[in-house]
Formats: structure tokens, sequence, C-alpha cells
């Protein structure tokens, strides 16, 4: 449905341009909703609860391959980190792009507080003037709760993640203290 | 009378460079039961597919290389031969904060989606995209005609007896 092109004063296809009374111009502009999704169509659409049944069941259909990704993710942050502090120092962006990943898939495939956990993860980074600048520890530690909240069958419970989430940030926040005025927590 | 699944009417175009993000949003979609996808593993595939297919509605990442999704919808929105300057746009993404947000705003993103995705969020998008898209496009026709305020094109005054109009 290709947009048509139309000069200054001069109605696009479709729109509907009238002289009413007393000189009065009624103007239809061309209804991108009747355009889209044909004529009658309203909004806001209303969603079928069928439908966000078959939604949800094909979430559930690649949440087994998400599971087994995800574990391969962390493991595989795990041997980045590792060869990070060994000198590589390219592998921090690995550990980076793996985390980005992580914190935007993890929640929808009921492993919300692996995604959060990632999340800290990648705030904490994104708030260092460069990757290179990241302290190992806080890394470590944040890969290392990730791996405990995901390698078992369910996640820890609200209040654990709660805790521990707290205490990364706590840890970030003294760490960024020590590199200002370089480092901005609040860039993230 | 409504078609009770609109969507069967859509054709979505789906940007993203995770594999996993393009399958989930592929699944979704067709659960939904949206009438064609088109997919797209960067912005500058996704330009490509734009151009040319011409889709209803975009969904894309923000962060891809080597067309990010910002400038996908600038290149959209602006370029000269765009097919759709107002096609409807889900910028689906981790980033949060004002800086996205303000950019996001400025390249004229539609709709702003949260990821983790969540199926109910994608749909709601879809609905708010295109009454985004409706309301830009109605403010983009009235500022035309506050500009021009002729009140009827030279192509719509009648004709003189024994005229033909070229149609094309």
């Amino acid at each position: 449905m290709p947009h048509s092109q139309h000069s200054p004063g001069q109605p696009p296809a479709g729109m509907q341009v009238s002289s009413g009374a007393q000189g009065v111009e009624i103007v239809q502009p061309s209804s991108i909703v009747t355009r889209k999704l044909g004529p009658g169509a309203v909004l806001p659409m209303r969603l079928d609860p069928r439908v966000l049944k078959r939604m949800e069941r094909a979430i559930e259909k690649m949440a087994d391959s998400y599971e087994k990704s995800l574990k391969t993710e962390i493991r595989q942050m795990l041997l980045s980190h590792d060869e990070w502090q060994a000198g590589k120092q390219e592998a921090i962006h690995a550990i980076y792009a793996l985390a980005h990943d992580i914190r935007g898939l993890a929640g929808t495939f009921s492993r919300p507080v692996t995604g959060r956990i990632s999340n800290a993860l990648c705030q904490y980074l994104e708030a260092l003037p460069h990757l290179d600048a990241a302290d190992g520890a806080v890394v470590r530690l944040h890969v290392d709760a990730m791996f405990a909240a995901a390698m078992d069958a369910q996640e820890p419970s609200e209040e654990v993640a709660k805790a521990t989430l707290a205490g990364l940030e706590r840890l970030v926040g003294r760490t960024l203290e020590h590199c200002r005025p370089a480092c901005d927590p609040a860039r993230g | 009378m409504s078609s009770p699944n609109p969507i069967d009417k859509l054709s979505v175009l789906i940007a993203d460079d995770s594999e996993t993000v393009r399958r989930l949003l592929a699944s979704l979609l067709a659960a939904l039961g949206a009438g064609r996808v088109f997919i797209a593993n960067n912005g500058s595939e996704a330009l490509t597919t734009f151009f040319r297919y011409c889709p209803d509605i975009i969904i894309t990442d923000a962060a891809m290389a080597p067309i990010d999704g910002y400038e996908l919808v600038d290149t959209v929105r602006s370029h000269p031969e765009s097919p759709d300057p107002n096609v409807p746009v889900i910028m689906l993404s981790a980033l949060s904060g004002d800086a996205h947000e303000a950019r996001a705003a400025q390249m004229g993103v539609s709709i702003l989606l949260s990821k983790p995705l969540v199926p109910e969020a994608l749909y709601k998008a879809i609905s708010e995209a295109l009454a985004s898209a409706e309301r830009r496009a109605w403010l983009e026709e009235a500022a035309l005609k506050i500009a021009d305020p002729s009140p009827l094109p030279a192509d719509k005054q009648p004709l003189p007896a024994g005229r033909s109009r070229m149609l094309h």
C-alpha cells in the first residue's frame, strides 16, 4: 500500500474534499487504520483471549530451546570473563553483548530474575566511560548471580532477587564513586 | 463490519539483529494471524525490504549495525522516495532512559516497547502505533491545508465539457 506523494494543497489519494454550507470546506483525511485494517476497523483493537492463548503457546514452544541457549550464554560469559581477566580486552565487549541479549529476552521466557540481574550488569557497564574501565570483581559477581538464578529449574524468590539486586546495586554505586567524574551513575 | 482479527490484514516488517528475537516476534505475529511477515537482520536489510514491499507496520530493535533502529526510522520518515513516511513504527528495546526516549521521539518512533516482550504489550503496541500513525498523518494533512487553504484543488474542479483528465 504505497503512500501517494502529493503537492501541497492537493489532497492525497483517498482524502475526500467537499464544499459545505457557507463556503466551509469539509476535509475528511484518508484513514490509515481503514487502509491497513479494512473498513469498519476501530482502535484500540481488542485482544481476543483465544489469540492471547495462541501467543502464550508460541512462547512456550520456544521456551526449552531458549532455556538451553540462556545457559550456554551464561557459561560463555564466565569463559569470556576469564579471558578478559587474562588480558583479552575484547572479551568484555562479548560479555556486554551477551548481557544485553539476556536482559531483553529472559523475562519473556519465565526468567525475570536472570533478566533483571543482567540489566543491572548492562546499566553498570553503560555508566562507565568505556567498557575497559569495568571492574573485574563487579562483573564477575553479576555473572555469578545470573548463573545461580538461571541454572536451577526455578528462579529464586522475589525476596532473594530483591536482596541480591540491592547488594549488587550498592556494590556498583561504591565502584562508580571511585571512578568519578569519568563515570556517571545516572547515565545508564 | 470490522474483521474479528484485524491483524490478519497487516503486513509487518521485523528488524532485529538477534535471531531469538526475530523468531520470537515471527512466532507471536503468526499466532496473532498477521497477514504477512518480513524479516530483516539489521536496519540496512530492513530499509531494502521497506522500499520494496512497503509493509503496513515496522517493529524494530534500537541497537543494530550497520544501520540502527533510529536511523532506520529517520530514513523511513524523511527520505524523499519513502513509500510510506507515516508508517507506524514500534521500537523494541531493552534500553531505557530519557536520552533513548528523546531520540526515539525525535526520529518519529510511534511507540516504544520495552523488552522483555509480553504478548499483551505487543498487541497493544500495534494498536497504539496505528493510532499514532493516524494522528501523525492527520496533523500533516491539516498542516498542508493551513499552508495552502485553496478551497478545491485543480484536479477536483469540474472539467469543461469535452475535456478528459489523465489518470496516473
